[in-house]
């Protein structure tokens, strides 16, 4: 409820400030964003099967988005970086899908 | 990726089990219908900052409408964090957006700069191509047209030469007017004739006697009156109008026993005059030949 309204606001706040992403932020913010769709998939999903944990989700939501922006530092210094955020994307991506299924068991029961 | 799958929030793995057991262990303390006890509700290990507050008179209540699911109300310390997540996510989410949208170049890798780059150096190599073809095509046109505009200006100047001798075009120059009195009418066509030829030779390149244009295949014929040129009936006075050199034409029509001298002793009188600008005004009118037809053109 309360992390919907959340939500909400920081919607509403980029909407309304219109900031622009610093330089140095900009190879990262697109895969942290990737991340963090992951992490509240999977809070979701764990919502519903009545395990959710708010400690655990700040904690895989942040450390989601830090792993995710420090491979794509990584992969950016060793010459990769593009690829590398092709595999996080990919990879998260199938998550995501997979945390989307169980979450459609979940509320359709199909 | 085994990192990305630890970094899993509520994911079906690792932690998910911990969390079932803990879960169970939790479920051990209700009773067998799933509602637990108020004073469990100090001991939630996912909430151990979670204060007991007015609200806990119903959480009872709570629970047994959703069972499984987690507390809402009032929102603890871990919600509020997990609001504030969501709501740097949709702030992230829709600031990433709005510059995916805005910003074309800036936001690129290296290496797709680079790739970029280098696209357009290749378009940039075909345009220079393409410029420098359009280019030897123009030259190409401009000086096919400088061709024709040059044929085109022979092939008039060759209309207006044709036209002169042809008739079919007034001409103006220097030149001589003859004027012939002859009180007595005894001027013959063959003294016309002779006259005409006489300027001829003297170069005359255009010739008109009184109102009929002097060509090739003019005739003078005599008449009852005077004489005929063309079908054209002249009376004394013939005034020639001849373009051409005029001292050439003078002398050559004053010499011993020329043009004038006959004219003399046949009773006629001829005066010379010459002008630097001269007009032979009349025309003559070409018809198409009917039957003769150009002949093929012998290459030179």
């Amino acid at each position: 409820m309360i992390a919907a309204l959340g939500l909400l606001i920081g919607v509403v706040a980029g909407l309304v400030l219109q900031p622009t992403v610093p330089g140095w932020l900009q190879p990262y913010l697109p895969i942290a964003v990737v991340a963090a769709l992951d992490a509240v998939f999977g809070g979701l999903r764990a919502m519903l099967d009545g395990i959710f944990d708010d400690r655990v989700f700040t904690v895989s939501f942040l450390s989601n988005v830090v792993v995710a922006a420090l491979i794509v530092f990584l992969g950016d210094h060793l010459g990769v970086g593009a690829q590398l955020s092709t595999g996080v994307v990919v990879v998260l991506g199938i998550r995501i899908f997979s945390n989307a299924a169980a979450i459609r068991r979940h509320i359709f029961k199909a | 990726m085994s990192v990305a799958d630890d970094a899993t929030g509520g994911a079906p793995d690792r932690e998910g089990r911990e969390y079932r057991d803990d879960r169970e262990r939790r479920e051990a303390d209700t009773d067998p219908a799933g509602i637990p006890a108020v004073p469990a509700e100090p001991a939630d290990p996912a909430d151990p900052l979670d204060p007991p507050g007015p609200a806990d008179p119903v959480d009872p209540v709570d629970r047994a409408d959703s069972p499984r699911g987690p507390r809402l109300w009032p929102p603890g310390r871990g919600q509020v964090l997990v609001a504030v997540l969501l709501a740097v996510l949709g702030f992230a989410v829709v600031v990433q957006t709005r510059q995916t949208r805005e910003d074309g170049l800036q936001s690129l890798r290296q290496s797709d700069l680079v790739r970029i780059f280098d696209n357009l150096q290749q378009q940039s190599t075909r345009l220079d191509e393409e410029a420098q073809r359009l280019e030897r095509e123009q030259l190409e046109l401009r000086s096919g047209t400088d061709r024709t505009a040059a044929a085109e200006a022979a092939a008039r100047r060759r209309l207006e030469v044709l036209g002169i001798l042809a008739g079919t075009l007034p001409a103006t120059g220097p030149g001589i007017r003859l004027r012939i009195t002859d009180p007595d009418n005894r001027v013959t066509a063959a003294m016309l004739i002779d006259t005409v030829q006489e300027l001829r030779d003297a170069g005359a390149e255009a010739i008109q006697v009184g109102p009929v244009r002097v060509v090739a295949n003019t005739s003078f014929v005599d008449g009852p009156d005077g004489v005929v040129a063309d079908g054209t009936e002249l009376r004394p006075p013939y005034e020639f109008v001849a373009i051409g050199d005029p001292a050439t034409m003078k002398s050559a029509l004053d010499i011993p026993g020329g043009v004038l001298e006959t004219l003399r002793s046949g009773g006629a009188e001829g005066v010379v005059d010459t002008g630097t600008s001269l007009t032979v005004s009349a025309l003559r009118q070409v018809k198409a030949p009917q039957y003769a037809r150009p002949a093929p053109a012998r290459s030179p």
